[in-house]
């Protein structure tokens, strides 16, 4: 029997949470959720989850300072970034920040799940 | 034929437009009549002193009978030979034969300049829209609301669309969730509507001198290397307005004084002497951690309200962390804005009345600091630090007339459990019972209070 992971879902959208949630359970997926950005990071050092999906938009801080924040702490979580913005320099933003993918809204169910697996995968 | 060579027929024109006869013209300055017959018909040249006699007895200016109205028409033909759309047809255009052009054709002439000032026109209208776009905090809060909203219902109707055997708990949640984004984003999509509507009722607006001053000053960072130092050549300032090339008068009027005053602040406090003093007070010999701009004030003896701007132009790569700047006049009106991330400063309208500059303005001279946050989704707390300041200094018989000026200072040791909740402006504020709110939010997704 393979080990359950773990995923934390960073999104202050509650409704997008709970269909994720919903999804990723069913794929026996542990789900674990946090919606403020000022308390983010500390979730993920606490947590340390097997990756991370992170909204860009959040409560008191944003998802691109979480991430340079975590990469300088030389945490090396798989991140899969989610923004309602998909032009090219949003895109060069959530890599430069140290995003190991990236997923612009509106998304597909399925998409997250692939993107997560394959991120698990690496 | 050279413009100057026909000045003899705009004579002949103007004296006929008058209604004189050549011999009376001629009689009164002087000349026969056959002499002016020969310079009407362009004969003869004229110059000096008979030339401004006979635009004196004409009523016109010199010019008027040497280049002619052609001369207005000839330059904007340049302009439409010299405008990026000429380049784009990659061809090569003869300005030498713009004064045949101009001289022969004028109706053409015209026509050619109209639509060129057209396309300026519109050309500017373009940018500035773009610009409105890309820095309009409603448009960028709304268009997210939206593209979340509809993400929420796309996944859960996925989820009912394609779980056969959903547990009646969960479905009834599901669609309940999806009942509420749709409500959701329906008000979402009114407002973002009605506010596109107003949008295009403001486009009288666009390109306001303040406008086109922001956006000079955006686009050159808020920098200006020229008039660092103290030392500036004179003249420097007209040379930047020069080169900011902006449409109206009045634009380039208030950027001089903004550049003005840039340069006395670069003069009274050179950048090097700030930033030396600012790594001494922050963890340097005070041990100081916290930026205390009343402490720097008091290091470098200046007043505060200059190093309060100074701050908020160090170069970037230079500051401890990004600060924007803000400054109101006695009626609250913003005169200067420079942004920072996480905290938008409207465009158009008024600000929130809860800035701590606005309390500035009741207490003259008193520094204020607070840590604020405006409301909203990525939005740290940030220190603030205002100051009002008398522009216009009173006398016995007239009060002194002060402005306020607010550094925005993005210190990540800001605590948000501090911080005091403001908005943006009323217009795009989230808050709907607020005391201080003087009109409808345009915002569909509200909470009740700070």
């Amino acid at each position: 029997m393979s080990e359950t992971k773990t995923v934390l879902l960073v999104e202050d959208e509650p409704n997008i949470m709970e269909a994720l949630r919903f999804v990723l359970e069913r794929d026996d997926w542990r789900v674990v959720t946090h919606s403020d950005g000022a308390t983010a990071l500390g979730a993920i050092t606490d947590i340390a989850p097997h990756v991370v999906v992170l909204d860009v938009m959040l409560p008191n801080k944003s998802g691109f300072d979480i991430l340079r924040e975590l990469r300088a702490g030389q945490n090396t979580v798989p991140v899969l970034m989610l923004t309602a913005r998909g032009q090219q320099k949003d895109r060069d933003m959530a890599i430069e920040a140290g995003a190991n993918r990236f997923m612009t809204k509106p998304f597909a169910n399925r998409d997250v799940r692939d993107a997560l697996n394959t991120l698990i995968a690496q | 034929m050279n413009m100057r060579s026909l000045t003899g027929s705009r004579i002949r024109e103007r004296r006929m437009s008058l209604g004189l006869r050549q011999g009376d013209l001629a009689k009164s300055i002087g000349i026969s009549a056959s002499y002016l017959n020969l310079i009407e018909h362009n004969r003869r040249r004229i110059a000096g002193k008979l030339l401004t006699e006979l635009a004196r007895a004409l009523s016109v200016e010199v010019t008027a009978l040497t280049d002619g109205a052609e001369a207005s028409k000839v330059a904007a033909l340049q302009g439409a030979a010299a405008s990026a759309e000429a380049a784009q047809l990659g061809v090569s255009l003869d300005t030498e034969q713009l004064e045949e052009i101009a001289g022969r054709f004028p109706t053409w002439a015209d026509l050619i300049a109209q639509q060129h000032q057209k396309i300026r026109a519109l050309n500017h209208i373009v940018d500035t829209l773009s610009d409105r776009l890309a820095h309009d905090p409603f448009l960028s809060t709304s268009l997210h609301d939206v593209i979340t909203t509809v993400t929420s219902i796309r996944s859960s109707s996925s989820i009912l669309a394609k779980e056969d055997e959903l547990d009646p708990e969960w479905r009834k949640r599901f669609e309940r969730n999806i009942f509420n984004d749709s409500r959701r984003l329906a008000e979402s999509a009114q407002s973002l509507a009605n506010y596109l509507d107003g949008a295009a009722d403001a486009s009288a607006t666009l390109g306001s001198p303040q406008e086109e001053v922001d956006r000079v000053l955006e686009d050159r960072g808020f920098s200006f290397e020229a008039l660092e130092g103290g030392a500036a050549p004179q003249g420097v300032v007209t040379s930047l307005i020069d080169e900011a090339n902006l449409r109206s008068p009045q634009a380039a009027g208030l950027l001089r004084v903004v550049l003005q005053r840039y340069q006395q602040d670069a003069g009274l406090l050179p950048m090097s002497t700030l930033l030396k003093a600012l790594h001494a007070d922050l963890g340097g010999e005070a041990g100081q951690t916290q930026l205390n701009p009343v402490r720097l004030a008091a290091r470098l003896q200046m007043p505060l309200e200059v190093v309060l701007r100074r701050l908020a132009h160090i170069p970037e790569d230079k500051a401890p962390f990004p600060m924007g700047l803000v400054i109101c006049d006695a009626s609250g009106t913003l005169i200067y804005r420079k942004p920072v991330a996480g905290f938008d400063v409207p465009r158009v309208g008024a600000p929130c009345a809860l800035w701590p500059m606005f309390r500035a303005l009741n207490q003259p001279m008193q520094p204020l600091r607070a840590v604020v946050q405006q409301v909203g989704a990525s939005r740290p707390a940030m220190r603030a630090f205002a100051v009002s300041t008398p522009v216009v200094m009173g006398d016995f018989d007239r009060p002194a007339i002060y402005e306020a000026t607010m550094l925005i200072a993005a210190d990540t040791t800001a605590p948000p459990s501090e911080a005091e909740k403001v908005g943006p402006s009323c217009r795009i504020c989230s808050v709907s019972e607020c005391a201080v709110r003087r009109e409808p939010s345009v915002l569909a997704d509200t909470i009740s209070a700070f």
